[in-house]
């Protein structure tokens, strides 16, 4: 027999427990038990914090290797050097 | 024989019925003799699982098959066995069982890998040996996914119980977002007949540094028990 719970921890962290062929299930201490939508749902906004989190990362660096890549050139470096040393991409600008 | 006209004779018929032998005329000199039948006198009906006729030269014996294998039956064998409403039985049968727990955690906040070792999520299975008269081997897999942000210049590692399984380290200087990893472990337990034993496996990570963090653990346990005899 499978059992599916869905679990709040206290530090707002959230899980989904299957068991099967367990017939006492003893749940983690602290949890709150919560529904498959609610999960869901908080799933879904930790997610969607984490893609925000990650494209504001992302852009922090790419902007980071531009100015360096511009800093490169300005000092007189090859084009093709100042890429490779500051890792900027033209490409990167178009994402 | 006083409801049949006996007088110095018994004039009643007497005759013998299967497995019976009657000797005599019921005269006072030469009496009815009853006997238990002679060799194969009669026939005895048997069911399945018997054979013979009870006479010296096919005695009633249980009905066997011939004993197609290598080994010796004396040493091999399984047993025959009376119960308690005397009732053949055979072995006991063998059982198997099959367990699991998993779990999947998400952390919004993003902890930072600990440095030194900790444990950073439990999980743990009670493993029942559902037969009552033999030991069980159990067949427990253990496995662990965890996410990782790794910044530049950022490591970290993960593991099971005590066994540091992964380290990655960021040497890069852009971040690498949600590296995935994915251990595991095949063990064996052995658990005495009816037993139920709780399995507790710990997820732990180390050697955090550099803003190493962790977003998502995934763990399972998995135990397969079978009680086949094992040497």
């Amino acid at each position: 027999v499978e059992e599916t719970f869905y679990y709040k921890y206290p530090d707002e962290s959230v899980g989904v427990r299957t068991v099967v062929g367990v017939e006492e299930v003893t749940h983690p201490p602290g949890v709150t038990l919560i529904t498959a939508e609610d999960y869901q749902t908080r799933l879904a906004e930790i997610e969607a914090q984490r893609q925000a989190d990650e494209a504001a990362t992302r852009a922090s660096e790419q902007s980071q290797r531009a100015e360096d890549y511009e800093a490169l050139l300005a000092a007189g470096i090859p084009e093709a050097t100042a890429r490779r040393l500051s890792g900027h991409t033209p490409q990167e600008v178009q994402e | 024989l006083t409801n049949c006209g006996c007088s110095r004779r018994c004039t009643c018929a007497v005759t013998a019925g299967p497995g019976v032998t009657v000797d005599g005329n019921g005269s006072p000199s030469n009496p009815y003799i009853i006997s238990a039948g002679g060799t194969g006198g009669a026939a005895i009906a048997t069911a399945c699982g018997l054979t013979g006729d009870g006479s010296t030269g096919t005695p009633l014996a249980v009905a066997v098959g011939v004993w197609p294998y290598p080994c010796d039956v004396d040493d091999a064998a399984a047993g025959v066995y009376c119960d308690s409403s005397g009732v053949l039985r055979g072995e006991p049968p063998v059982r198997s069982r099959f367990q699991q727990n998993s779990l999947g955690r998400s952390f919004p906040a993003a902890p930072l890998v600990p440095q030194p070792e900790e444990v950073v999520a439990t999980l743990d299975l009670p493993i029942v040996n559902p037969d009552p008269c033999r030991t069980a081997m159990v067949i427990l897999f253990q496995e662990v996914d965890a996410d990782l942000n790794l910044p530049p210049n950022s490591e970290g590692g993960v593991g099971i119980d005590t066994d540091d399984m992964v380290h990655l380290a960021n040497t890069g200087n852009s971040t690498i977002s949600r590296e995935h990893v994915q251990v595991n472990k095949l063990t064996n337990l052995t658990l005495a007949p009816g037993e139920t034993r709780l399995h507790t496996m710990d997820i732990n990570m180390s050697r955090g540094a550099g803003g190493a963090t962790y977003t998502r653990i995934q763990a399972t346990l998995r135990a397969w028990v079978i009680s086949n005899p094992t040497t």
